[in-house]
Parts: C-alpha cells; sequence; structure tokens
C-alpha cells in the first residue's frame, strides 16, 4: 500500500480509512525507528537533576548514548522524567560539553589548551606548595594541623563516592574549608529536623505521600521543583487528600492546591506558631502520643525565661558577644548539654566556648541529637506544672492569634483558620497530615527555626513515624542528601560525626567525652568515629596513637563557604577547588564571590561547561564595569571537563535518604574524567610527590589508605569498592551488615557509619532494582535508604505504647508478641526485640537506656523534642524575627530580627534599613526567589541545553498589576531591580500570581523572580543572587536569599561604571553605611 | 484485531509475550500492547483498574527494550577488602580478640 505514492489513494484504497494514521505516513517517517528499538543495551541510571532521583534508562548504541528515557520500573518516579530529565541526553551529548583541559595562566587574557597530564601535575604541585606556605601547626596556643590557604566547593551533584574521596584526601591534607551546595540549601534540615526527631533527614519518603489525608505544601513549590515527585501528592488527591499550598507567589502547585495561603515571605514562623497556638487552644493535640512520645512533659530549670516575658529574646543573651548561653533552658535534673559542649556538670557552658558553638555544631544532630547526663530529667505527666514544655510551649504561642497571623503574615483570617481546620480534621488516631518544604524554609536567618516548627506541629498532631504523616524535606540536587551524609562540608565527617574543635578535642577521649550519649545509639558513637579513622589510615591507626585521631585537621571557628570568600578577598585563602558548583552565580553576593576568586593565585574549575566561575576574568560582570581589567587579574585558572553520570558508577542519594546506583554507559571521551578519578590520580601524583617525606604534617596523607583497584582505559578507580570502604568492613574482609556490629577497638573500619548495610553479604544494595508492582508502596527492594534501610523514620511511633497500630488505617510496624519482635511494612526503626513495655534500668546505657516506648532512638531521651534545650545557637523554642531586611517592623516584639544572626561585615556587602528605620523607604519592595522546572538552581546544567534553553529562554520578574501600575512598569518590558549589594535586569511579568498583602494595615508588594539565569550559555541574564546579601542563621551558615528588600524601576539597567554607580546612589539615599542592619 | 486476539488466545495458552510474538512475527513489546492496550515500557498513566487488565505484567519493559545490563555486585570487592584487612595487623589482632 505503501508504493501507492499519494496520501489519498492509500487512505481509500488502504486499512486506514480515517487518513490519520499510515495511509498519511511519508517514506522518511516509514523509514525511521525508535532509538530505544536499535540500541545495543540498556544501562540502569539515576536523573542527575533533583532530588526526586528519577530513574533511568540510559539506551547504547555503538558504545554512544543514544536517548535516555524513565524507567517504568521505578518505585520513586514510575517511568516519568520532568523536562529536565527529559534532556539529558542533551546534557550528556550535547555540543556545550568540553573535551579538552583549558589554562588561563596569569595575567592571560585567554585560555589555551593544556596537557591533561601536565595540568594534573601543575595541580598537584600547586596544593603542595600552597600548603607548605599557609600551613598552621597551632592557632592561639591551640593545636590545629591545618591549611587555611586551600579550599574546596562542591558538589551535591557528585556520586556519593567522589565526595568520599574528596572529604577523605582534603582532610588528610589538612583542607578545612570543604563546603558544598547542602551548605546554601538544606543545611537549616540538618539542625532542624535533627534536633528534634535526633536525625536530620526527611522523615518519610515521597511514595508515602499518596497515604497522607491532607498534606501542606510551604516553603515549597513542590509542583516545580520536584515535578515527578508531586505525582505523588496527585495520587493522594486522587484518593481524596486535600492539599494546602502556602506561599507568596501562586505557582503551578497553588493551581493544583485545594488551598491556597498567600503568605509575606520569610514569615512562616508565624504563621505555623499560628497553627501550633490553634492547636493547643482547640485541643486539637494528639495527647497520647505527645505525652508518652515527646518532652512535652519534662520541667525545665527555673532560670528559664522565655520571648514573652523579655520582648523577643530568651534568657542567657549576651548582648556584647551576641550569642546565648543556654544554661538556663537546661531540664530539671537533667543536665543537657549541645554536642559542642561538655558533659562534665557544672562546666557544661563555661567549656563550650562561641568560637565551639559557631562552627556549625548543631549540623552534628544530622545522625544523633544532644547529650543528655544519665540522670533522667523530671517530668510532670499531667502536663500541668507551668514548667513542663507544654506549658511553655502553649505560653511561648498564645499571641499567635489568626489576627497575629493576618497582621504579621498578611494572610487573611478566613484562610488562615481553613488551613487550620484542614491539618487538625486530618490529624489523629485515623488521619496523618504530611508537611513538605524545600528552600522556602530553609534560607532565612532562622532557617532552622523554621523546620522546628513545623516539627513542634507535626509532634503535637501525633504526624511523625507514621504513614501519609512526616515531614518531607525536599532537597534540590541529585546526591545534595548524599553531600551532607558523606560531607563535603567544613563541619562535619561522615554520617554526621563532628568535625574537632580545637578548643575541646585534643584526644580522641576529649572528643568522645564531649560528644557521646549515655543512651540510645549515639551512645556507641565511638564505634562509629573509631571505625572511621580506621577506613581512613588503616594499619596506621591504633590503640597507642588514638587512631590517628590527632591526624584531623581542628576548626576554630566558622569555615563555611561564605567566611571562606572573606578569606579569599583578605588574600589568606590562596587555592580553590569547585567542582561541580558554580557560586559565581549560584552563592549569595555573587559580586563578592567573584570578587574573592579575582585574588586566588590559583582556581581549578572542574565542570561540563564554561560556567561563570570559570570565565569571570574574562567577560564576567566586573569585567563590563571596569572593576576588573583582565591583564591585572593574578589568578592562575585550570579548567578540566568532567564525565557525566552515564560516564561513571557510583551512587546519588536522594532526598528521601535512598541510595540509588547509577552504572556507567560508557567512558567519558577527551580529556573528561570522572571527579572519582581526578581526586584519585590527584591523591596518587601529591603521595608520590610526598614520598619520603619525614615532615610530620605529610604523614597523615601519605598514612592515608589509597589502594582502590581501577579500571578501564582511563584507570577509572572502582567506585564498587569505594562503597564497599563506605559500607565498612570485618578483619576478616567481610562486608558489615550493620553499624551495630562497629566496634571501637580497632577490628572493623567504616567510611561513614549510617550507611552501614549498603554492601551488606557483598552485595550492592543501592544497585536493588525489583519493579515497583512487585512490592509495597515503600518500594524496600529499590536502592537502599539510610539508616539500615528503613524508609520511614521514627516508625516505632506509628504504633502505641502498647506496640498497636494507632488504628488498623494508619499501620505500619507493630508488636508481634508471639514472635517477640516487631514487625510491619517497613524496617522497624526501633531495635527489633525490644518490647513495648520494656522498662531500663537506671543505670542502663546504650540503645538498652532507651525504654519499650521511646520511638526516637537517636535522641537521648527517646523522646521527640517540642523544646529543644540545647543543640541551637538561637532558642529552644522557634520565634517570629522579621528577616534580615524587612520593609516591616516586628509586630509581635520590640526585638526586629534574630539577635543571634550572622552578618558579614563587609564593604561588598551591605544592608539596607528595615522597617520603620530611616532610608528603609528606599527599598520599599520584598523580592523572594524560586525555582522554574525548567532550569536547575543556577543554571550551570541546563542553560546550556537548548531544549531547557527554549523552554525558558530569559529572566523575568514577576509584579503585581498594582505594583506595575505603581512603578510604570510594562508587561514585556524591561524593569531594574536594585539591592543595597547591587543592581540587575529582567523582563517584567505582570501577573496576578503575585499579589499585594495588607500587612499591619500597609499594602506590601512582593516581587517574584527565578534565580537560574547568568551571563553564559544559551539563556542568558543577570544572577539574582547579585542581589542577595550574606545574612546567616547562625546554626549552619546558610544565607537569607528567600526575602530581601529592593526597588524596582523600568527600564534596562546601567552598563559599565554606571552600573555601580547606580548601586551607591541607592545606597547614599537610604542612608546606608557600614554600620547599617547590624543592630541587634 | 486479529492479531491482537491472536496474541491473546495465545497467552491465555500460557505462552510468553517473547514466545507470541515469535509465532506471530512481531515484536515483543508490540505483542504486549495489543494484548493489554498498554506499551510495554509503560509509558504511561494508568489507574488502579487499568493495572488489573488481563494479560497485565507487573514489569514488561524487557518485552521492549534491548538487553540490560543490572550488576548487582564488584568482582573486585571481596578481593579488595580481603587485601585492606590482612594488610592491618592491629586490625587482625583486635579481630581475633573480639
Amino acid at each position: 500500500m505503501t508504493d501507492l505514492g499519494w496520501p489519498v489513494l492509500r487512505q481509500l484504497l488502504g486499512p486506514d480509512k480515517s487518513g490519520r494514521g499510515a495511509a498519511v505516513a511519508s517514506r522518511r517517517t516509514q523509514s525511521l525507528q525508535a532509538r530505544t528499538a536499535t540500541a545495543d543495551k540498556v544501562v540502569k541510571s539515576v536523573c542527575p537533576y533533583c532530588g526526586v532521583g528519577c530513574g533511568q534508562n540510559v539506551y547504547v548504541k555503538d558504545g554512544e548514548v543514544v536517548q535516555i528515557e524513565g524507567d517504568p520500573d521505578s518505585a520513586v518516579s514510575r517511568g516519568r522524567l520532568c523536562p529536565k530529565g527529559s534532556a539529558s541526553l542533551q546534557l550528556t551529548t550535547g555540543d556545550s560539553r568540553l573535551h579538552q583541559v583549558l589554562y588561563r595562566k596569569p595575567y592571560g587574557t585567554d585560555w589555551e589548551p593544556l596537557d591533561l597530564d601536565a595540568a594534573m601535575d601543575m595541580i598537584a604541585d600547586r596544593v603542595i606548595q600552597t600548603r607548605r606556605d599557609t600551613w598552621e601547626w597551632e592557632n592561639e596556643g591551640r593545636r590545629t594541623r591545618r591549611t587555611m590557604g586551600i579550599a574546596h566547593l562542591g558538589g551535591a551533584t557528585l556520586d556519593n563516592e567522589e565526595n568520599y574521596l574528596i572529604k577523605k584526601l582534603w582532610t588528610a591534607l589538612g583542607i578545612v574549608q570543604i563546603e558544598n551546595q547542602a551548605r546554601v540549601c538544606h543545611s537549616s534540615t540538618v539542625a532542624g529536623l535533627g534536633t528534634s526527631f535526633g536525625r536530620g533527614g526527611a522523615t518519610t519518603c515521597m511514595q508515602d505521600l499518596q497515604n497522607s489525608d491532607c498534606i501542606v505544601i510551604e516553603g515549597s513549590n513542590f509542583a516545580e521543583a520536584h515535578p515527578v515527585g508531586f505525582q505523588w501528592v496527585m495520587e493522594a488527591r486522587a484518593r481524596g487528600a486535600k492539599m494546602i499550598h502556602v506561599d507568596p507567589h501562586y505557582s503551578r502547585t497553588s493551581a493544583l492546591a485545594d488551598l491556597f495561603v498567600p503568605i509575606r515571605a520569610g514569615t512562616d514562623i508565624a504563621f505555623l506558631g499560628g497553627v501550633i497556638n490553634y492547636v493547643l487552644e482547640h485541643d486539637k493535640w494528639f495527647r497520647d502520643y505527645v505525652v508518652r512520645y515527646t518532652n512535652a512533659a519534662t520541667l525545665i530549670e527555673d532560670d528559664f525565661v522565655d520571648t514573652e516575658d523579655l520582648d523577643g529574646l530568651f534568657s542567657g543573651f549576651d548582648a556584647e558577644e551576641r550569642k546565648y548561653d543556654f544554661q538556663t533552658w537546661e531540664y530539671v535534673a537533667g543536665d543537657v548539654n549541645a554536642a559542642s559542649g561538655s558533659r562534665a556538670e557544672g562546666t557544661v557552658h563555661k567549656r563550650s566556648t562561641s568560637a565551639v558553638r559557631s562552627s556549625g555544631r548543631a549540623e552534628s544532630h544530622g545522625s544523633g541529637g544532644a547529650a543528655i547526663s544519665t540522670s533522667q530529667p523530671e517530668r510532670d505527666e499531667t502536663l500541668q506544672d507551668k514548667r513542663c514544655v507544654f506549658q511553655i510551649l502553649r505560653r511561648h504561642f498564645q499571641r499567635y492569634t489568626p489576627e497575629m497571623v493576618e497582621r504579621v503574615c498578611g494572610t487573611p483570617q478566613d484562610v488562615f483558620l481553613e488551613a487550620c481546620r484542614l491539618i487538625t480534621d486530618n490529624s489523629g488516631r485515623d488521619r496523618t497530615t504530611a508537611f513538605a518544604y524545600a528552600v522556602g524554609w530553609t534560607q532565612h536567618t532562622v532557617g532552622a527555626q523554621y523546620i522546628r516548627a513545623a516539627s513542634i506541629l507535626q509532634l503535637l498532631l501525633g504526624n511523625i513515624g507514621r504513614p501519609g504523616g512526616g515531614i518531607q524535606a525536599l532537597r534540590g540536587h541529585a546526591s545534595i542528601q548524599g553531600s551532607s551524609d558523606i560531607p563535603t562540608l567544613f563541619n562535619l565527617l561522615p554520617g554526621y560525626l563532628a568535625m574537632p574543635h580545637a578548643d575541646e578535642h585534643q584526644s580522641l577521649d576529649d572528643y568522645l567525652e564531649a560528644d557521646q550519649h549515655d543512651k540510645g545509639f549515639w551512645a556507641n558513637m565511638d564505634d562509629y568515629m573509631v571505625s572511621l579513622l580506621k577506613a581512613w589510615w588503616g594499619p596506621a591507626a591504633t590503640p597507642a596513637n588514638e587512631f590517628c585521631f590527632d591526624y584531623l585537621p581542628r576548626l576554630t571557628g566558622d569555615h563555611s563557604t561564605y567566611q571562606t570568600v572573606v578569606e579569599q578577598i583578605d588574600g589568606n585563602c590562596k587555592g580553590y577547588f569547585l567542582m561541580g558548583e558554580n557560586p559565581a552565580v549560584g552563592s549569595a553576593n555573587a559580586r563578592m564571590q567573584r570578587l574573592g576568586m579575582s585574588k586566588l593565585d590559583w582556581l581549578v574549575v572542574r565542570d561540563f561547561s564554561l560556567i561563570e566561575s570559570a570565565t569571570w576574568w574574562k567577560d564576567g560582570p566586573e569585567i563590563e564595569t571596569g572593576e576588573m581589567v583582565t591583564d591585572q587579574v593574578p589568578t592562575e585558572i585550570f579548567f578540566l571537563p568532567a564525565a557525566s553520570h552515564t560516564e561513571k558508577d557510583g551512587t546519588f542519594t536522594n532526598t528521601n535518604r535512598l541510595l540509588q546506583w547509577h552504572h556507567a554507559a560508557k567512558e567519558p571521551d577527551g580529556d573528561a574524567r570522572s571527579d572519582l578519578w581526578f581526586m584519585y590520580h590527584l591523591g596518587e601524583r601529591i603521595r608520590a610527590k610526598l614520598a619520603g617525606s619525614t615532615d610530620p604534617m605529610d604523614t597523615p596523607v601519605l598514612d592515608l589508605t589509597w589502594d582502590y583497584p581501577v579500571e578501564g582505559s582511563h584507570d577509572e578507580p572502582s567506585a564498587d569498592c569505594i562503597l564497599a570502604e563506605i559500607n565498612g568492613f570485618t578483619a576478616d574482609g567481610e562486608p558489615v551488615s550493620s553499624y551495630q556490629d562497629l566496634k571501637h577497638d580497632g577490628s572493623t573500619a567504616c567510611g561513614c557509619w549510617i550507611y552501614c548495610g549498603v554492601y551488606a553479604d557483598g552485595v550492592n544494595h543501592a544497585a536493588r532494582r525489583k519493579p515497583w508492582r512487585d512490592q509495597n508502596w515503600l518500594g524496600p527492594q529499590w536502592g537502599w535508604a539510610w539508616p539500615a534501610d528503613r524508609r520511614i523514620l521514627y516508625n516505632r511511633a506509628s504504633a502505641d505504647p502498647d506496640g498497636r497500630p494507632w488504628s488498623d488505617r494508619k499501620a505500619l510496624v507493630w508488636w508481634d508478641e508471639d514472635a517477640g519482635k516487631w514487625d510491619g511494612h517497613d524496617v522497624p526503626d526501633f531495635s527489633p526485640d525490644k518490647a513495648p513495655d520494656y522498662t531500663p534500668d537506671d543505670d542502663a546505657e546504650g540503645p538498652e537506656g532507651l525504654a519499650g516506648d521511646d520511638p526516637f532512638v537517636m535522641q537521648a531521651d527517646g523522646k521527640g523534642w517540642l523544646y529543644v534545650p540545647s543543640g541551637l545557637l538561637d532558642g529552644p523554642l522557634p520565634t517570629h524575627y522579621e528577616p534580615q531586611e524587612s520593609p516591616l517592623d516586628n509586630a509581635l516584639y520590640s526585638q526586629q530580627s534574630s539577635p543571634s544572626r550572622k552578618m558579614m561585615k563587609h564593604e561588598d556587602n551591605q544592608f539596607s534599613p528595615s522597617g520603620s528605620a530611616p532610608g528603609a523607604e528606599v527599598y520599599p519592595y520584598v523580592l523572594t526567589t524560586y525555582r522554574l522546572t525548567e532550569h536547575f538552581t543556577a543554571g550551570g546544567m541546563s542553560r546550556w541545553q537548548p531544549y531547557l534553553a527554549e523552554l525558558q529562554p530569559e529572566l523575568f520578574c514577576e509584579v503585581s498589576p498594582e505594583l506595575a501600575e505603581e512603578r510604570n512598569l510594562e508587561h514585556n518590558g524591561w524593569a531594574t531591580v536594585i539591592s543595597a549589594r547591587n543592581v540587575i535586569e529582567a523582563r517584567v511579568h505582570v501577573t496576578d500570581r503575585m499579589s499585594p498583602l495588607v500587612v499591619n494595615g500597609r499594602t506590601v508588594h512582593q516581587i517574584g523572580m527565578p534565580f537560574h539565569w547568568g551571563p553564559n550559555g544559551y539563556a542568558k541574564g543577570d544572577a539574582v543572587n547579585e542581589l542577595v546579601a550574606m545574612a546567616m542563621d547562625p546554626n549552619v551558615h546558610i544565607q537569607e536569599s528567600k526575602v530581601l528588600v529592593v526597588d524596582i524601576q523600568p527600564g534596562r539597567r546601567p552598563r559599565g561604571p554606571a552600573r555601580q554607580a547606580l548601586v551607591e546612589a541607592q545606597r547614599r539615599r537610604a542612608g546606608v553605611t557600614l554600620e547599617t542592619g547590624h543592630q541587634i | 484485531m486479529a492479531i491482537a486476539d491472536a496474541v491473546r488466545r495465545l497467552i491465555q495458552e500460557n505462552n510468553s509475550y517473547q514466545e507470541a510474538a515469535q509465532r506471530l512475527g512481531i515484536p515483543a513489546g508490540k505483542a504486549y500492547l495489543l494484548a493489554t492496550g498498554v506499551p510495554a515500557d509503560s509509558s504511561d498513566g494508568l489507574s488502579a483498574e487499568e493495572y488489573e487488565r488481563p494479560g497485565m505484567m507487573t514489569s514488561a519493559q524487557h518485552l521492549a527494550c534491548p538487553r540490560t545490563e543490572q550488576p548487582d555486585r564488584s568482582r573486585h570487592v571481596r578481593e579488595f577488602l580481603a587485601a585492606r584487612a590482612a594488610a592491618d595487623p592491629q586490625m587482625q589482632a583486635a579481630g581475633s580478640q573480639s
């Protein structure tokens, strides 16, 4: 029939009478075959973009990747891919990828090609020389054993195995300034969830959202930022669940919500506090759960004074140091210590120096909450004593009324109350509500307290540990959970062990004494720490030398990425590695990031394309303004092309703590190499160059276990072997099956105790791919989740104190009396054979020190903490403070902003006046930032992809019609947006999606901007991070990028020197000085 | 629809989709699609009822995809761990006492 030629003839004479199918297929169409059909093989992989971790099938033909599609068997994604995942083929095989090493010599005006081998040698020499020139044995009389001359950034898109080698090698070389995207995205999550529950990761998995009766999405644009994960929200809705979206900006998530709740950016604590107050006032809390499973009944010392009595401060605030002494926050008869402090009674806080407290110690609660003494805290199970946590909580939030919520947040009372009703009607024995959030909550000067507020609410409602409940922290990168767990972070060792601090941890004994619990699984911290030291230093690590504990460099304070930028500008940090991260546009105060890099001696950038962090010296904004002149920039720069996820083996850990292995489909082309290859071979070169050295500064790197087998034409180190080291092994060379098998006598080694079990029995459990339809909704045989493959944390709390599910409808795990063990749909997050009625002896220690109804096994008392007596620097309870920059005064307290917030005082990081302060009117509008589906973070993996660039080609700002009229802004025209830091331009999008709010009697306009742009790639535009300041949460040093104040004017921004002139003129009008915004 | 009926008949006779496809001279994935109305690579969103259609498999992508490589262990790992442990006298001594 196809030979008839004319379609109409084929239609008339052939089987396709409609003329819509075979009849009209051209010869060319008929000759085509699906690329999937002609491929030689399929390789299983995982999407490299967001934290959902969609399964991918990679189709290979003749050794080349020809197609990438979703894996329909995935328990996480069920075959779907979003636009970014669908563009993975372009990401990995497109023309924008480079495969040649490039070199920029000092003061050079262009790139030149460089041999890979030569580049590796030069880089090794730079590391050795800079390290030697900046080596520090001591700091103010305390042993530090480190270099502050080298720093590293990246990477949340790297494999766990890569992050492991990065941390291992750099630490052995004495480098402490090691950071990645986790710092600037979800570090607040680790501290907020960790202090509340004992672990700092999402308490549930996305698939479990289908069991929710109500889902509250706040601080997240779930449908756009985690689109494939959002299918589980839709599943829940299909089953009748209600979905609430609380956001300053009406988005695609809002369009699918049953209730959209508008809110002023930066006021979520007031909103959540309002819901907490509603729950308490209307008696909607789950009494049995709260009394038995939380610290509601625990009594607090008489010396504690709440913010209600000190007009926004807690007791213990030292105005001079701008820090709290939390001694007055303690339990009665307990001796609560932060993980940073000593456990010796009477000396708790004297030894806990401000440097220790400011060293990001709160993140060490990522797996293991704050310690308490072996004495039982005093409790009042009637919850009537005014000193009990429950009564303190009630009083703390009593002024967070619907009226106050409206006044502070701009949320209409009826909408607020409807949200409260939906949440409380769907919580209790038979129904559960889940919260899902992302960086709309974390990226604030009180980010950790945002998450604390949600934790309190979910504990009061009894939603933690139960199907359809929990808190879903939506992390944004493919393996940002992994880069927190196996941390390329300055303040942590793998498994949330704390990096030692020079003030307190000069020996292993000191370290363990300061941080180890008496009860719960954190009591076995010595097992985890010694096993890590054995993994890193092998035969060199013995009891005689405390297992090489002294090889670890020490912290002396804040060495986070923003502090590193200041160190670069000041000339102290001379060398910098960037691996899959792009701070020139992706970090707060982008201009300061570039200024810092311009002061470096050398810079190594590893990425797919020439990102802005590699090219700022040639064509960055400061070249255009004249602040920098290319041939006057001394920085030596190496650009090394990176392998894509299809070109290497390894694991990503998704936002649900799920490790998924991705297989290499081919080797990388040209000079492209994996970061695993780079770190391993750089380490080999450095060790070879230092071989024979008798200098004790070199001993740690020479003693390092660095013997991984290599394979393939590029000598790629075996990621399987590295994962097996991370898993741990015994003296028999057998993989360890459980962290409970680890020992502190040196007979076991383990690179990361919370990942122990992923390679149990010599099987790579992260590579498991049992189809989702062949198992229950949790997908227990798809990948492997930490800890111990539990998919829903704290699931003991899904059963009542007697071990029976609170209801049949919400059964998850339960006590099987006949079998004498816990059973259910998930791996019990509990000692498997500990009976519900188990009561520990007074002197019982470790896991045996917790009772049979203590579900929060990483907390020293086994309870969920409504009140955090220690562990957070800015308060035991969340409190509404205005953001660092705000157009309004705090309506709740005289204390305007968080008194202990951290601000970077620098001429390039100035703040606007706030509230009623003179000059605040110069920056009258609130700006908030967000993501789009079609782009990814700062755009390094999306602006170079034609598909994605075409879908979202230009930076825009969303403004309400009212604001457009007020500021004479034209739809599709241009706008200039100015903050106290910098000025950018964007296309104007006038839309009802941004609505003015009436806040405390005043109309507040909010502007929304996606932050994906930069001057490079196909989709070019200004970087929104030019506007954002370095003002941070003191617990974790995360910046406040979700709310700032700006002015907006019609038209394009100035070019050349006039750009900075405009910023300075605006500052003068506002009276901005170096002191502005630094008041307590 | 004659060929679809033929596929269903062969499946009911306990043939696999690959066997049915071979007998009918069509690709296995196409046989699955004809019999169930659902693509073998599951590139579709289905309701719970649709998953219960006759002939449905819990995972059918192997019918439409080329061979899949999915190893869950590496030949290097056992040797690597054994060598690491054997090279550590302190670990050996501690292990013998544990």
